[in-house]
């Protein structure tokens, strides 16, 4: 791997929470390195650490220690300013419970974060189009979140992360919350996004079926991370 | 019964335990529920004060039960003699004293004050007036010049009795009031806890666990406020008796009568909203866990191509949740628009106090040549009097024989409930046609003399609301020139004017006989049909606007023109002396011996005094201005506490959002802004319908206490009342509307922020650990 090809390093990652007078740790020294394109898949029982490790890697939360560089930039050190506006312009985040905004329609939401970051119409219009169809959301884009099912919201939250073009998508479980055939149908159409436009994917998920379409999968065990060896 | 204790006791302690665990939930409830106490203690404790008043004031002043005037010697011999008895117990009355009063011409009258035995004076009296005083009335050349009154001392019972319609009917409209905030808090609860509420409902609760949860918890915490209450109702009523010297007094029935009060508010306010609940299908509960179930459906997309954040953005986000936002709005700024409408009615309430009262009247008794102008000339010069009203034998004639025809261009159509159009038909073969007129009855005729134009020139001098336009003296100079009024019940229905011709109809016979119990527009309808009249056109000479009226238009008109058109001869009947409702106990005195004085010349009129200065004293010892003051405080208290409580749980949940748009780029710069649009929109809405709200719901209740409620007998004014806002408390509101509106978004705001905060801050505890 070279370096210059790495969008995502994480070194010695620890992040610890307090709950009453224990001190919780749910990332201990995790370690990992994901090249640009790369479709990397964290696995691991529930509690594990692997949701808070994600969150680590998109800036959602801070480490107590380590550092966590995409593109070269180490997010840990960044202020929150501008670590928000980076996160808009370079990563995309796909929850495992949607968490689209209830007062706004399907489309609404999906250009939610190009009005966050301000770009110009052109810059995205395209794309749009192409994200609507190839996620199957044309006749449900004028719909408030509450009137799609779990399936169509979750296309949703895929297109909202993807509008911005991020170079890295971290996706939450995206399919934990659908059956079989609508969590297929999502990572298909998450990773035919992926092949078009080249981006690259972590993603979380405990469902073997799914990390097995990864290239590299990484077990997350009491906060520990470990490459699995296939 | 032991099974009742132990249930309420395990209920309340359930409640107890609920409350203290989610106590932020509950700030509103005990603000709202300590201020609806403390409404019903002080309504409570101002009618013991008031009890207490008149029964110190009956005790204090009055000696006797009644007292019987212009009485015979002959008469006064009569009464006196019925007063005694053998043995004490047949005894029915006693004379405390007699007062002698002699004439200019030597006639001597009596006054006797009579005190009514046994313990309860009220079970003798109808004895009395049977036995003793009705035969002495019946047997008098003249009956109606002996004046009976009766004493606070007997009339006690029902001086209370007849405080208690008032002070209900308060007490009614303050129920109402606390059920429609406690309603409107547990609206914005269950809205903001659908999810808790589904839960509960999942596992099997119904409508009766629903309301008797709600009503539990919220009775636990009306007991908790209860004492509270009362204690700062009884401090505001002490101090007002402290200041203005009023009575106080804490009767034990007003505490059940709270507590039962409290509870019917608390089970009407949650009746209706945890119906509501249990009709929802959980599953539709469940899935309004964030703010979705406020969103109102759009139908379609809002163009966010290229917007910048996060204005559009608020702006969108505003008027998806416009449903919440107007509820929100109307339900907090209509306590604003009722505390400015509380102190509308606080100064209505003093202009009616302030108005000139009329403590004597005089009339002539058996005189058919009335009262003397004269005389009536030399009790308006009293000192201390303000006017003169004289009613004339006009005031008596029959209203269902005539009426007016006004041009029908200036009739206004707020008079349409009192006129009838130009064409009626009905029973005749040809309709009646009043072609350019509208026909209205119900005219009161009055004599234009110096006199008249006298007191109608004071009465316009003293009151702002009235104007004369034209000259009053035109019509002692130009036969069939008449004065009118413009008003009827308070409200001007025609723009008449100076020199503008009216028909009066002069009844000459009849075709077919009415139906005499018909009243209004009816009667004037089957008038028309049924009767034959002749018209008399007159001039408008003068046209008295603004003045108070009732049902009949004032038409005046000279005493010559009474003679030839109305076939009387105006005599005065009566004098109703008007004066300063502000003299003191001295101007009094001086007023009332200057009046017995010319009394002592004319000794065949009857003064009859009304009581009024003794009423007013004990009217102001209530302190109902400040009273009503500070009821419209309370109440504007709970424009921010429903504000602010709603607000808080609606930016609680959306939270999430914010966090949501942080982690696609937004910066805590632009969240900021967000809310501060938010706050400034809410603040300029909150700003217009406080404004629109206080002058509409001012404009209801000066048209229900002017017009309205007159015109339904329910009311009677002597007042006409001026259509207005007191300009500080509409700034204070004002000013209250827009902090409510922005504040409610800022400190969410900074409750997000340090939210945020706390938790890097826990974060970087971790990291100093490492």
């Amino acid at each position: 791997m070279e370096n210059n090809r790495i969008i995502l390093e994480a070194q010695s990652v620890i992040k610890q929470y307090t709950q009453y007078d224990a001190v919780v740790t749910a990332v201990n020294r995790a370690c990992i390195k994901v090249v640009e394109g790369e479709f990397v898949a964290i696995i691991g029982s529930s509690g594990s650490g692997k949701s808070t490790f994600l969150h680590l890697c998109a800036g959602m939360d801070r480490p107590n220690a380590g550092s966590i560089y995409i593109r070269g930039n180490n997010i840990t050190a960044m202020p929150a300013d501008v670590l928000s506006r980076f996160r808009g312009n370079y990563m995309g985040m796909i929850f495992q419970n949607h968490n689209l905004i209830p007062q706004f329609t399907a489309l609404e939401n999906i250009l939610i974060p190009t009005t966050m970051c301000n770009k110009p119409d052109f810059s995205y219009e395209e794309h749009l189009k192409r994200l609507i169809k190839t996620l199957g959301l044309e006749d449900r884009l004028h719909h408030l979140p509450s009137e799609l099912s779990g399936g169509q919201q979750q296309r949703v939250a895929i297109a909202r992360a993807l509008i911005n073009m991020p170079q890295v998508v971290f996706a939450d479980e995206p399919t934990g919350n659908l059956d079989r055939a609508n969590a297929d149908e999502v990572l298909e159409l998450l990773l035919e996004i992926k092949a078009q436009i080249g981006q690259t994917l972590v993603m979380v998920t405990h469902d073997m079926k799914i990390a097995e379409r990864a290239d590299r999968i990484y077990r997350m065990d009491n906060g520990e991370l470990f490459p699995v060896i296939r | 019964m032991e099974e009742l204790w132990i249930k309420i006791k395990r209920n309340l302690a359930r409640s107890y335990k609920s409350i203290r665990f989610n106590w932020k939930q509950y700030v509103s409830f005990f603000a709202a529920i300590f201020l609806m106490q403390s409404f019903f203690w002080l309504l409570m404790l101002t009618l013991d004060a008031q009890t207490a008043q008149l029964r110190k004031n009956a005790e204090e002043n009055y000696d006797y039960h009644i007292s019987v005037g212009n009485l015979t010697q002959d008469e006064a011999i009569r009464l006196q003699n019925g007063s005694f008895a053998v043995f004490l117990s047949d005894k029915t009355y006693e004379i405390l004293r007699v007062n002698e009063r002699q004439d200019a011409y030597g006639h001597i009258t009596y006054t006797l004050y009579i005190e009514l035995m046994g313990d309860e004076p009220e079970q003798n009296l109808r004895l009395f007036e049977r036995k003793y005083l009705n035969p002495i009335v019946n047997a008098s050349a003249r009956a109606s010049a002996i004046i009976v009154d009766y004493s606070p001392l007997i009339t006690l019972t029902e001086d209370i009795a007849a405080l208690r319609p008032t002070y209900y009917s308060i007490l009614a409209v303050f129920t109402l009031v606390s059920v429609l905030v406690l309603m409107l808090l547990y609206n914005i609860r269950i809205n903001h806890f659908k999810f808790m509420y589904g839960i509960y409902m999942a596992f099997g609760a119904d409508y009766k666990k629903l309301l008797y949860t709600a009503a539990w918890e919220l009775i636990t915490v009306s007991l908790m406020t209860l004492a509270p209450a009362l204690v700062f109702a009884a401090l505001i009523r002490l101090a007002l008796s402290l200041t203005l010297g009023g009575s106080f007094s804490v009767s034990l029935v007003s505490i059940p009568i709270v507590f039962l009060l409290n509870l019917a508010v608390i089970f009407a306010a949650v009746a209706l909203p945890m119906r509501w609940v249990s009709a929802r299908r959980p599953v539709a509960l469940l899935s309004a866990e964030d703010n979705a179930n406020l969103v109102s459906s759009p139908r379609r997309s809002f163009d966010l191509f290229g917007k910048r954040f996060p204005r559009h953005y608020v702006q969108t986000s505003i008027w998806r949740y416009r449903t919440y936002y107007l509820r929100l709005l109307l339900s907090s700024v209509i306590f604003a628009a009722l505390s400015i409408s509380v102190l509308y009615i606080g100064s209505m309430y003093t202009d009616n106090r302030d108005a000139p009262t009329v403590p004597y009247t005089i009339t002539a008794q058996d005189n058919e040549e009335g009262i003397d102008p004269l005389f009536a000339d030399a009790i308006a010069d009293i000192e201390g009097v303000e006017r003169i009203e004289y009613t004339y034998n006009l005031e008596g004639l029959p209203a269902y024989s005539d009426h007016l025809l006004m041009p029908s261009n200036r009739v206004k159509t707020n008079a349409f409930p009192y006129y009838v159009v130009s064409r009626v038909q009905g029973l005749r073969a040809e309709p009646v046609v009043l072609e350019g007129f509208r026909a209205i009855n119900h005219a009161a005729y009055f004599p234009i003399n110096e006199n008249t134009i006298a007191s109608l020139e004071q009465q316009d001098a003293a009151d702002e609301n009235m104007t004369i336009e034209g000259d009053l003296r035109s019509v002692l100079t130009t036969p069939g020139t008449v004065v009118v009024s413009d008003s009827i019940y308070n409200s001007t229905c025609f723009t008449l004017k100076p020199g503008d011709k009216i028909q009066l109809a002069q009844y000459v016979k009849y075709a077919r006989a009415i139906d005499q119990t018909s009243s209004e527009k009816n009667l004037l309808r089957q008038q028309l049909l049924r009767y034959v009249f002749d018209y008399v056109e007159l001039t408008v000479g003068a046209v008295i606007h603004g003045m108070p009226t009732d049902r009949n238009i004032m038409l005046g008109l000279s005493d010559a023109d009474c003679v030839s058109i109305l076939g009387i001869s105006p005599v005065i009947t009566e004098l109703s002396v008007v004066t300063d409702p502000a003299l003191s106990e001295a101007e009094q005195e001086a007023l009332r011996a200057n009046i017995d004085d010319f009394m002592y010349v004319y000794s065949d009129y009857v003064l009859r005094e009304a009581g009024v200065y003794e009423d007013a004293e004990i009217t102001h010892r209530m302190g109902i201005e400040q009273l009503l003051t500070i009821v419209a405080a309370m109440i504007l208290i709970f424009f921010p506490l429903v504000c602010f409580f709603s607000q808080l749980l609606f930016y609680f949940k959306r939270n999430k959002e914010f966090a949501i748009l942080l982690a696609l780029g937004a910066v805590d710069a632009e969240i900021c802004r967000a809310h501060r649009i938010e706050g400034i929109m809410l603040s300029l809405l909150n700003f217009i319908l406080t404004l629109g709200m206080s002058f509409s719901l001012n404009w209801i209740v000066f048209s229900a206490v002017n017009t309205w409620l007159p015109s339904y007998g329910i009311l009677e004014t002597t007042v006409r009342y001026q259509y207005g806002i007191s300009p500080l408390m509409l700034v204070i509101c004002l000013v209250i509307s827009l902090l409510c509106g922005f504040l409610s978004c800022e400190i969410p705001y900074h409750q997000f922020i340090s939210r945020q905060k706390k938790l890097a801050a826990a974060a970087d505890a971790l990291d100093d650990a490492h």
